[in-house]
């Protein structure tokens, strides 16, 4: 007999590599066992693929319904869910197309790719408050050089070689002339997500704004942020992102320590 | 040490014209107050107006096509029936070309990788 954990690993392997080991714990009765098995097998498969599909939206438009249904089929035997919330399916879809030979025609769909995930995170991540500004009046000149931004749940960054944006947006309008507008050399873009009102919104940034914001998301102490991030106007981004609602918290490490002496939430 | 000073400075200036955005009413008399006169080169309201209108521009994005419903709710697929229906996709045959908008696009390809 074998154990419950030997039996589901069977089982799982059985469903996703298609080989006949699961069989062998499944009685025959009228229906055989792989039939049997092939309708749990099916029932995965498309049940992957649609949540691949939903989360990939633009890709889908992009190569069609036969070639994503294939791809994502190669993907998911490949690499199969590690969590039960098929809304975690899969962020590594994007850096398979990038090596996925079949998709080398199109340069800019790992990009585009990236975008829908981040599109798609944005509208699933918890709701948060927005840090209010007037809760970092209290800080003097050296606090205000060590604090760390927390990021709003909803927030995403994407750096494409493509415009992958303008593509992003044609494809799901079925604007066809804007299809064919696009320069492809137009680019790389940096693009900021996030979720304002219930609805998904991408904003391209300057390359400096982008880097120092990604740095501040990173929770990168602002003095060493800012120092990084090089020629970039500190002000208009980090006023603009406090009136966006970009943080949503933030933290004073002691001076010379690690611990965060204060969370605002 | 200059940049020091500027990481701290530069926040307070970011807090005041946030606050400030926060309460429109009391921005026109605030940008008269010297809250204004410690601002850095380079940085002013204005520059934060044209971020603001560019990011009320693309304001309350569609997200077309997305369903944000959870995929585990899953109505295809649910049915065992729905995953009979994908048995004829035999992995063998493949398709090697993307038939989706991808030729629209300018630039694109058509030809197999």
């Amino acid at each position: 007999m074998p154990t419950l954990r030997e039996l589901q690993h069977d089982i799982a392997r059985g469903l996703i590599a298609r080989d006949a080991v699961a069989a062998a714990h499944v009685v025959s009765d009228e229906i055989a066992a792989a039939a049997r098995l092939a309708v749990y097998r099916n029932t995965i498969v498309a049940g992957l693929i649609t949540a691949l599909r939903l989360s990939y939206p633009a890709v889908h438009r992009l190569v069609g319904a036969a070639f994503f249904e294939s791809a994502a089929q190669v993907f998911l035997e490949a690499q199969p869910p590690r969590s039960a919330c098929l809304d975690d399916y899969d962020p590594a879809f994007a850096d398979f197309l990038d090596k996925f030979a079949a998709a080398a025609a199109i340069p800019y769909l790992a990009g585009v790719a990236r975008l829908d995930w981040a599109v798609s995170r944005a509208l699933h991540a918890p709701d948060a408050d927005a840090l209010d500004p007037a809760r970092l009046g209290a800080l003097d000149a050296a606090e205000q050089r060590r604090i760390r931004f927390v990021p709003h749940p909803s927030v995403g960054l994407v750096r494409a070689d493509h415009p992958v944006d303008a593509i992003w947006r044609a494809v799901l309008a079925q604007d066809e002339a804007a299809m064919a507008a696009i320069d492809l050399g137009d680019g790389p873009v940096f693009l900021l997500v996030q979720r304002r009102n219930g609805d998904s919104e991408i904003s391209r940034l300057a390359p400096a704004t982008w880097h120092l914001t990604a740095s501040l998301c990173a929770g990168r102490p602002l003095q060493d942020a800012i120092e990084a991030a090089g020629d970039v106007d500190a002000v208009a981004v980090l006023a603009t992102h406090l009136i966006n609602g970009v943080f949503t918290a933030f933290a004073v490490d002691e001076a010379g320590g690690r611990q965060p002496r204060e969370i605002s939430l | 040490m200059k940049r020091r000073i500027f990481a701290a400075s530069a926040l307070s200036v970011a807090i005041g014209l946030a606050l400030a955005a926060q309460a429109p009413q009391t921005l026109a008399q605030g940008t008269k107050d010297e809250g204004m006169m410690n601002l850095p080169p380079g940085a002013n309201a204005a520059v934060v107006k044209q971020n603001m209108d560019r990011m009320m521009a693309q304001h309350l994005e569609k997200c077309f096509g997305i369903n944000a419903v959870a995929k585990n709710d899953c109505a295809e697929g649910a049915h065992s029936c729905a995953g009979q229906a994908t048995q004829a996709r035999d992995p063998k045959s493949f398709v090697l070309l993307p038939g989706g908008d991808c030729g629209k696009i300018a630039g694109g390809t058509l030809k197999a990788g």
